[in-house]
C-alpha cells in the first residue's frame, strides 16, 4: 500500500463529499427529479407557487452533461499545457453556463406548458435562483472532474486507463443518481410536505399538495435550499464521498481479490445497519402502524 | 395535449436525414467543413426532438429522458459499428464512402429491434413506438456522426477513432446530444405544450451543443474552423433562445417580475 496513493484517495473522497453536498443542494433549489413532479403537479391541485421548476431531465443525465462538458474542456486545456486546477475550473465554468441555460429553458417551458391553470411565469424566481443553481453546479462539476483527474494520475493503484471526459461523464451520472436517491428524501417528504406528519411518505392522494407559503410571504426555492443544507445536502455528500473512498480503499489496502470480499462484507453490514436504523426511526417517530 | 402540429413529421424527417447526411459528407471540406457538418447535426437534433415529442405525448412522463438515453446508446453503438465495419472487414473496402449511411442503417435496425421489444415483449401500448424509436435513434446517430466529423475533420473511421473516441469526447457527444434531443419536449411538457415552441427550444439546445463542439474542435480541427463553429453556434443559440423566450412570454398565463400569484378558484 502506497501512502501517497492513500492520500490521493482521501483527497478524492473529500472532493466527492463536497461535490455530493453541492449537487444535492442544487437539485433541491431547482426542484429537480422526484420533487419536481410535485412542483409540476401543484398548479393542477390549485396550489399556485413561486418555486423553480427545473426539469432538465433527471439528475443522472443532467449531471452527466455538466460533468462531461467540464471534463472534456478540462482535458483539452490540460493537453494545451494549462495547469490542471485552472483547466478544471475553466471546464466547470463553461458547464455552469450550460447548466444555467438549461435551467432557464426548463423553468420557462414547464410553467408555460401549464398556463391553463393560471400559474404565472415569475421571472424574479428564476433570476434569484439562477446564481445559487449555477454556483452549486460549478462546485459539483469541479469536485467530480477533480476527482476523475486524480483517478488518472500515474500512481500505484490508480492510473485509470479511461480518458478524462469519459470518467467525468460516468461519475457525473453516478453523482446524479446518488443525489437523486439519497437527497430527495430530505426534500420531498420534509420541506414540500412539512404540513403532513413525518414518516407518512408521499402517497398518491397528497401528490402536488405542497406547501407554498413561508412564515413571511411565499415559500421559495432558496428556502428549500436553506432547509436541506442542514441534513439532506451533507448526508448526500457523505454518502457519495464514502462510496468513492471505500471503493478505492478496499482494493488499495486488501488487494484486488480480497478487496472485493471486504467490499461485499461492508455492503452486507450497511444493509443490516440501514434496516435497523429505519425500523428504529419509523417506530419511534413515525405514524406507521402495523 | 395541444394538437398544433404546424410542421409535418415527414418534412422534419427529410430535413433531419438529408441535412444530417449532407453535413457529414461535406465535413472534409477545408475551413467550413466542420461548420456545415455541425449545421447538419442541428437538423438531425431538431428532427429527433420532434420524434420524442410525438412518442412522449402518449404520456411517457419520466420516460422522456429514458427513451432519449436509450436511443443515444443505440446510436453510439450503431454509428461506431457502421464507421468501423470497413476497418473490421477489409473486403468491404469499397464501402468506406458509405460509412455514415451504414451507421445510420445499423442504428435504425437496432432501434427497430428495441422498439419491437418495447411493444411485443414489454407490452407498451404506444402504436408509434417502433417508428419513433427508429427515428430518435437515427437522429441521434446523425447528430453524433456530424459532431464527431466536425472534430475529426472528416468521417474517416480511423480519424474519428483517434480524435473523438480515444480522447473520450464520444462520451460527451453521447450525453450532450441525448440532452439536446430529449430536453426540449421534457422541458416544455404540459397540457399547453405546442410544437413550434418546443422546436424553438430544440434549436437552442442544438446550437448550444454545437457551441461546445466548437470548443472541442480546437483539439484537432484547427483554430479557424473551430472558432467558426463556436461563433456560428453562439449566434444561432442567441437567435433561437430569444425566439423561445418570446414564444414563452406570449403563451404564459401572465409574466411577473415580482409579487404573489393571483387568486384562483380551486
Amino acid at each position: 500500500m502506497d501512502p501517497v496513493t492513500l492520500g490521493v484517495v482521501a483527497l478524492m473522497g473529500a472532493a466527492a463529499t463536497i461535490a455530493g453536498a453541492a449537487e444535492d443542494l442544487e437539485s433541491d433549489i431547482g426542484s429537480q427529479s422526484n420533487p419536481n413532479s410535485q412542483v409540476q403537479l401543484a398548479p393542477q391541485m390549485g396550489h399556485l407557487h413561486r418555486m423553480i421548476n427545473k426539469a432538465a431531465s433527471g439528475e443522472p443525465v443532467s449531471y452527466g452533461v455538466w460533468c462531461g462538458t467540464a471534463g472534456a474542456i478540462a482535458a483539452l486545456a490540460i493537453s494545451a499545457g494549462i495547469i490542471p486546477v485552472v483547466a478544471i475550473a475553466m471546464g466547470s465554468t463553461v458547464a455552469a453556463f450550460v447548466h444555467a441555460i438549461y435551467t432557464v429553458t426548463s423553468h420557462l417551458g414547464r410553467i408555460v406548458g401549464q398556463s391553463q391553470f393560471e400559474q404565472p411565469l415569475f421571472m424574479d424566481v428564476l433570476t434569484q435562483s439562477l446564481g445559487p443553481i449555477a454556483a452549486h453546479g460549478f462546485i459539483a462539476s469541479f469536485g467530480i472532474v477533480g476527482m476523475s483527474y486524480l483517478m488518472t494520475l500515474p500512481l500505484d493503484g490508480l492510473g485509470h486507463p479511461f480518458p478524462l471526459p469519459l470518467l467525468a461523464m460516468l461519475w457525473g451520472i453516478t453523482i446524479g443518481a446518488i443525489g437523486s436517491s439519497t437527497g430527495d428524501v430530505h426534500y420531498g417528504s420534509e420541506s414540500e410536505y412539512q404540513k403532513f406528519e413525518y414518516g407518512g411518505g408521499t402517497p398518491v392522494a397528497i401528490q402536488g399538495d405542497i406547501v407554498t407559503k413561508a412564515p413571511t410571504g411565499a415559500k421559495n426555492s432558496i428556502d428549500v435550499g436553506n432547509f436541506c443544507a442542514k441534513y439532506g445536502g451533507p448526508l448526500t455528500g457523505f454518502c457519495f464521498g464514502l462510496i468513492v473512498f471505500v471503493s478505492f480503499w478496499i482494493t488499495l489496502v486488501f488487494g484486488t481479490v480480497p478487496g472485493q470480499i471486504v467490499g461485499i462484507v461492508i455492503i452486507v453490514l450497511l444493509i443490516l445497519g440501514n434496516m435497523y436504523l429505519e425500523k428504529f426511526a419509523r417506530t419511534k417517530f413515525g405514524p406507521y402502524e402495523e | 395535449m395541444a394538437e398544433s402540429n404546424l410542421l409535418n413529421q415527414n418534412n422534419l424527417l427529410i430535413l433531419g436525414i438529408v441535412g444530417g447526411l449532407i453535413g457529414i459528407y461535406l465535413s472534409g471540406l477545408s475551413t467550413i467543413g466542420g461548420l456545415i457538418s455541425c449545421l447538419g447535426g442541428i437538423c438531425a437534433i431538431v428532427w429527433g426532438a420532434d420524434a420524442i415529442r410525438r412518442v412522449a405525448s402518449y404520456g411517457l412522463g419520466t420516460g422522456v429522458p429514458s427513451i432519449g438515453y436509450m436511443s443515444l446508446g443505440i446510436a453510439t453503438v450503431g454509428s461506431i459499428a457502421g464507421l468501423t465495419a470497413v476497418l473490421a472487414f477489409p473486403a468491404l473496402g469499397g464501402l468506406a464512402i458509405a460509412a455514415p449511411i451504414l451507421g445510420l442503417i445499423f442504428t435504425m435496425i437496432i432501434g427497430a429491434c428495441m422498439g419491437l421489444v418495447a411493444v411485443k415483449i414489454i407490452g407498451m401500448k404506444i402504436p408509434i413506438m417502433v417508428r419513433c424509436t427508429v427515428e430518435i435513434a437515427g437522429a441521434a446517430s446523425l447528430s453524433i456522426l456530424a459532431f464527431s466529423s466536425a472534430v475529426a475533420g472528416g468521417f474517416a473511421a480511423a480519424d474519428i477513432l483517434n480524435y473523438v473516441v480515444a480522447p473520450g469526447f464520444i462520451a460527451l457527444f453521447y450525453i450532450m446530444n441525448c440532452m439536446a434531443i430529449q430536453h426540449p419536449y421534457n422541458a416544455c411538457l404540459g397540457p399547453n405544450e405546442e410544437q413550434t415552441r418546443t422546436l424553438k427550444c430544440a434549436a437552442s439546445t442544438a446550437f448550444l451543443a454545437m457551441t461546445i463542439t466548437g470548443i472541442i474542435a480546437l483539439s484537432h480541427a484547427g483554430v479557424v474552423p473551430a472558432i467558426l463553429i463556436l461563433i456560428v453556434g453562439l449566434c444561432g443559440w442567441y437567435v433561437s433562445f430569444k425566439a423561445f423566450l418570446k414564444a414563452s412570454y406570449e403563451a404564459a398565463a401572465s409574466v411577473k417580475w415580482t409579487g404573489l400569484w393571483p387568486k384562483v378558484e380551486e
